[in-house]
């Protein structure tokens, strides 16, 4: 064997200390591809060897000389002062890295004892025949197509489905990873591997590995109190003893790390998140980003994988600097509950990030390579936008041959073993558009698709977002409600209706809900608050300030029941009565009220007519008739002024159709009912409350029983006898 | 590449036909690049997927590829400990491990199994190969790309052949965290299977579905004789047709 010499090892050292060691090398860098990547771009560059020199000759020459110079200094001085220690911490890591590496294959071999224990049960090889299109995972497939399986329902009635054939693909292989929903529960069990790495183990398996497991930790840990300092070995002892279920060693090594400041935060955070502290992991992450460099943070915050690819270009196309206010507003929006301290989902980002950069610190981890040429890129992209799976089932042996010839013949490296990627139903997707993050105050509620359930709450298999995660609490979408603006003072009175409807909320059960407002991340402000029963409509008001912001009623549940609710929404409201000037008018926007008796009481204080909001702008054949509510400002009880309620459609017609309805060879296919009348008028029951800026309340009742379905604009204008104009609008929509 | 070889030649031949003189020569060297080319391809080739236990009387003979996936990327020496360890199911949890002594940065096969020291685990439980601490004097060399072991202690032989596993863990690992475990049957010359044919295995028998199955080569046979084949006292035999199945019809004529 040729042995290192000497010289070799020193040099080495060399390298090792002073950082000019291969990046990647042995996977020391630990912080994970992204950081390994940017060293390559950056540093490293201007001390590559080779480097052809585009300065004058004489300049070149010294350059060189310089560098030489340099590096014969740092190899010769280096040994004396460090050879040994860092001789010593090149084999304590070769160590640990074939003890890891051991530990990993035989972590493989008793999975793969335990997958085909599973597909020898009885119902095994149905299952495997379910799963086999997904671990067949071809990047030559149409993506976003779907594919028809087979799902295991509540019953254990097996039903045909078509699930979306989601798909992530490498860059640098065929290697591709098909992401679904957790669709036959693995027999005999399977536990969700977030409950622990050894939960995709089967039970009598888990004792051998915890005992194998444990040696590692105790190498790890006899290591770390050796070299304090060395990164990567606190993280891989953070990441086994979380394995290990070792939660209070986990956190003791994260929180006694000597590493880069920047990557001791990060463990603390993934510790603190692990055991579901998010406010603390939060605080963590803060810490390190602080302490990370600016190109670090550029790449530690990308979030290009989170975006669908036709927003991907608008984001890569943003300088660092551009995207960091964006990327705020990105993880603000995506917030799963704003009355909760932290932001749940980009600790989750944050977590994710950590998971990866410990697990792709060596090349491989117990099942997958993470090397982006053997598709490691795919994994990276998977865990990001979707963590760690719950389950992944193996094909077996055949199915690992049948694949690896697949990528073999299309000249990509074998990967095996081959699995799915299954995810419980319980996930949620709340990142927004990225096209909302723009204008996030113009966000209708249903910017937000967390997820379209069936009737027993489960997410339709057809549904497949970019990315998703799981919430501490089950958390469920409320549906549209109908929301209103009135000009207060000082304030705007903020009011909106909510059914607290969802197959996942157990009729009548108490549920705490919250009316917030968020005008930018920094900022959350309770706006209303009172309880509510599941299965009612509530409708929740307060006031907030006249400036752009978001709205959120979040409903928590209360007692042994972990189910939460949110509906959320940007408004930008009008100004306040103060901010009006003399002799201005203005209309709020028309409120649709669920009329009881045929008739609405106007002498009732508006806050108690508000409550009378009906929940929702759809109208159904039960709702056409409707109480429209409104206020005026600045139009006294005495002055004379019209008022127009017109509904009508609002299609923007053609060129050919206006052409044809002028030569009258086409109908106007716009529709509109309009009632106009005088005020002051007695019949009327309108009311005035007189100040600075009088403020008028208006109601009448509206039957849309005519009206074809189709959407629709309500629209109250108010007319002053000198000409001024002022109006309010809502979009309708008459449902069939 | 054989191919282009064949390709190569037929391109000359038409080409220089008047030319018969240079297209000798040409043609020789040709056939000589060609060999040379095969002899190179062909250990890459034929250790793929060739691992194999061969449980004999006296010995046990291990066949294994190297760490090294084979793919066709340029590879970096890494810095590190190479190993390759040998799981048995038996009732003491045989563990053999062959790992190098010292750190090695070199991406030469031979050379790591020339620093690599055959070791025992204790009770099979030793939990890094590195641990495994009793030398063992049996032989391992290379044969191509190929890893061969041979195990002649008597004890090891005789718990192996006492206990019958029919499969073993082969695990292969490198410095930077690659590894590769492969279930590795095991195949036993019993003593009274002399002059008889082997059967195969019924687990690699291709199936009707064409689902790939573990090479021939991962079975141990007789050479493959025609006479024997065909001949009257095996044509009987229910198992004739799978005593040459490289060359012998499916059915016998």
């Amino acid at each position: 064997m040729r042995a290192p010499s000497r010289a070799a090892l020193d040099g080495d050292a060399v390298k090792y200390r002073y950082g000019f060691a291969p990046v990647g090398y042995l996977g020391y860098d630990l912080t994970g591809q992204v950081f390994r990547q940017i060293l390559r771009k950056g540093a490293m560059d201007s001390l590559k060897p080779g480097r052809p020199c585009r300065v004058p000759e004489i300049l070149c020459v010294l350059r060189c000389l310089c560098i030489g110079a340099w590096l014969a200094t740092a190899v010769v001085r280096a040994p004396a002062l460090h050879a040994q220690s860092a001789r010593d911490s090149i084999t304590t890591h070769a160590r640990l890295v074939l003890s890891i590496t051991e530990f990993h294959a035989a972590w493989q071999r008793a999975w793969r004892e335990s997958e085909t224990t599973r597909q020898q049960s009885s119902n095994g090889a149905a299952q495997l025949r379910l799963r086999t299109p997904l671990v067949h995972c071809h990047p030559t497939e149409r993506d976003s197509q779907f594919i028809q399986t087979y799902w295991y329902g509540s019953d254990d009635a097996v039903r045909q489905k078509n699930f979306q054939f989601a798909q992530i693909a490498s860059e640098n292989s065929m290697f591709a990873a098909c992401p679904t929903w957790l669709f036959a529960d693995p027999f005999p069990a399977a536990q969700d591997e977030r409950f622990g790495r050894d939960a995709a183990l089967l039970e009598d398996r888990r004792a051998g590995m915890h005992d194998l497991r444990s040696l590692l930790v105790s190498e790890l840990t006899v290591a770390a109190s050796n070299w304090p300092a060395d990164g990567w070995i606190t993280g891989q002892r953070v990441r086994f003893q979380f394995d290990q279920n070792d939660v209070a060693g986990a956190i003791g090594a994260a929180n006694s790390c000597k590493a880069a400041k920047w990557w001791c935060a990060a463990l603390r955070g993934y510790a603190q998140a692990r055991i579901n502290q998010i406010g603390e992991a939060e605080t963590a992450f803060r810490d390190m980003h602080t302490a990370m460099t600016p190109a670090q943070q550029c790449a530690w915050n990308d979030v290009r994988e989170l975006l669908p690819s036709v927003e991907r270009s608008a984001y890569t196309s943003m300088l660092c600097n551009a995207r960091v206010g964006a990327t705020a507003k990105f993880w603000w929006l995506s917030d799963p509950l704003l009355r909760v301290p932290g932001n749940e989902r980009q600790v989750e980002h944050n977590v994710r990030r950590v998971e990866i950069a410990l697990h792709s610190a060596l090349e491989q981890d117990e099942r997958y390579n993470w090397t982006d040429r053997f598709g490691g890129d795919v994994l990276t992209s998977l865990v990001l936008r979707y963590g760690w799976p719950g389950y992944t089932g193996w094909g077996g042996d055949d199915i690992d041959a049948d694949h690896t010839d697949y990528l073999e013949t299309r000249s990509s490296p074998r990967t095996s073993p081959y699995t799915t990627f299954e995810y419980s139903i319980d996930r949620v997707h709340t990142l927004p558009p990225w096209s909302i993050v723009a204008s996030p105050f113009a966000a209708p509620e249903i910017s937000w698709s967390m997820s379209p359930d069936d009737l027993l709450g489960h997410p339709y298999t057809a549904w497949w977002p970019i990315e998703h995660f799981r919430t501490r609490r089950r958390l469920v979408q409320l549906p549209e409600g109908q929301h209103a603006l009135m000009r207060r003072e000082t304030g705007i009175r903020v009011a909106s209706t909510i059914t607290l409807d969802h197959p996942m909320l157990r009729t009548g059960a108490a549920l705490d809900v919250m009316m917030v407002s968020s005008p930018d991340p920094s900022r959350v402000d309770s706006v209303a608050r009172r309880a509510i029963r599941a299965g009612t409509i509530g409708v929740m008001q307060g006031m907030i300030a006249s400036a752009p912001t978001m709205i959120a009623v979040e409903a928590v549940g209360t007692g042994t029941r972990e189910v939460d609710a949110r509906a959320r929404f940007g408004v930008v409201p009008p100004p306040t009565l103060q901010s009006m000037r003399v002799g201005e008018i203005a209309v709020s926007e028309p409120v649709l009220l669920d009329v009881q008796n045929g008739k609405v009481n106007v002498d009732a204080p508006s806050d108690s007519l508000l409550d009378q909001m009906l929940n929702t702008v759809h109208l159904n054949s039960r709702t056409r008739r409707v109480g429209v509510y409104w206020e005026t400002y600045g139009v006294a009880a005495t002055d004379t002024v019209t008022i127009s309620v017109r509904v009508a459609t609002d299609d923007r017609l053609s060129a050919v159709r206006r052409l044809g309805m002028a030569l009258n060879l086409a109908e106007n296919p716009n529709r509109e009912v309009v009632q106009s009348w005088t005020e002051p008028d007695p019949r009327r029951g309108s009311k005035t409350v007189d100040g600075r800026v009088p403020v008028g309340s208006h109601a009448i009742v509206l039957n849309l029983g005519l009206l074809q379905p189709d959407s629709y604009v309500l629209e109250v204008s108010v007319v002053r006898r000198d000409g001024t104009t002022a109006t309010g609008r809502r979009r309708i929509t008459v449902d069939r | 590449m054989i191919a282009h070889c064949g390709r190569r030649r037929s391109w000359k031949s038409r080409a220089r036909k008047s030319r018969s003189i240079t297209t000798i020569p040409s043609r020789i060297w040709l056939a000589c690049w060609c060999a040379i080319a095969a002899s190179a391809v062909a250990p890459a080739l034929s250790a793929q997927d060739t691992s194999l236990v061969v449980v004999e009387k006296d010995r046990v003979e291990i066949t294994m590829i190297p760490p090294k996936l084979r793919i066709r990327q340029p590879r970096v020496s890494q810095i590190g400990f190479y190993s390759w360890r040998l799981d048995l199911k038996t009732a003491d949890e045989l563990s053999i491990v062959l790992a190098s002594d010292t750190l090695m940065r070199t991406d030469n096969i031979r050379d790591i199994v020339r620093g690599s020291t055959l070791r025992r685990c204790a009770d099979g439980k030793d939990f890094s190969s590195l641990r495994c601490r009793t030398v063992m004097t049996d032989s391992v060399s290379m044969r191509g790309d190929e890893l061969r072991i041979v195990i002649r202690d008597s004890a090891i032989v005789a718990m192996v052949r006492k206990d019958r596993p029919s499969t073993m863990w082969g695990s292969t690992f490198e410095p930077n965290g690659r590894f590769r475990v492969d279930r590795l049957t095991v195949d036993f010359d019993d003593d009274d299977t002399d002059g008889k044919p082997l059967l195969p295995d019924p687990g690699i028998v291709r199936p009707k579905n064409g689902r790939r199955v573990p090479p021939v080569s991962n079975v141990r046979q007789p050479k493959c004789d025609l006479t024997v084949a065909y001949g009257a006292s095996v044509s009987s035999a229910p198992s004739a047709p799978y005593v040459c199945r490289r060359n012998a019809p499916h059915k016998a004529p």
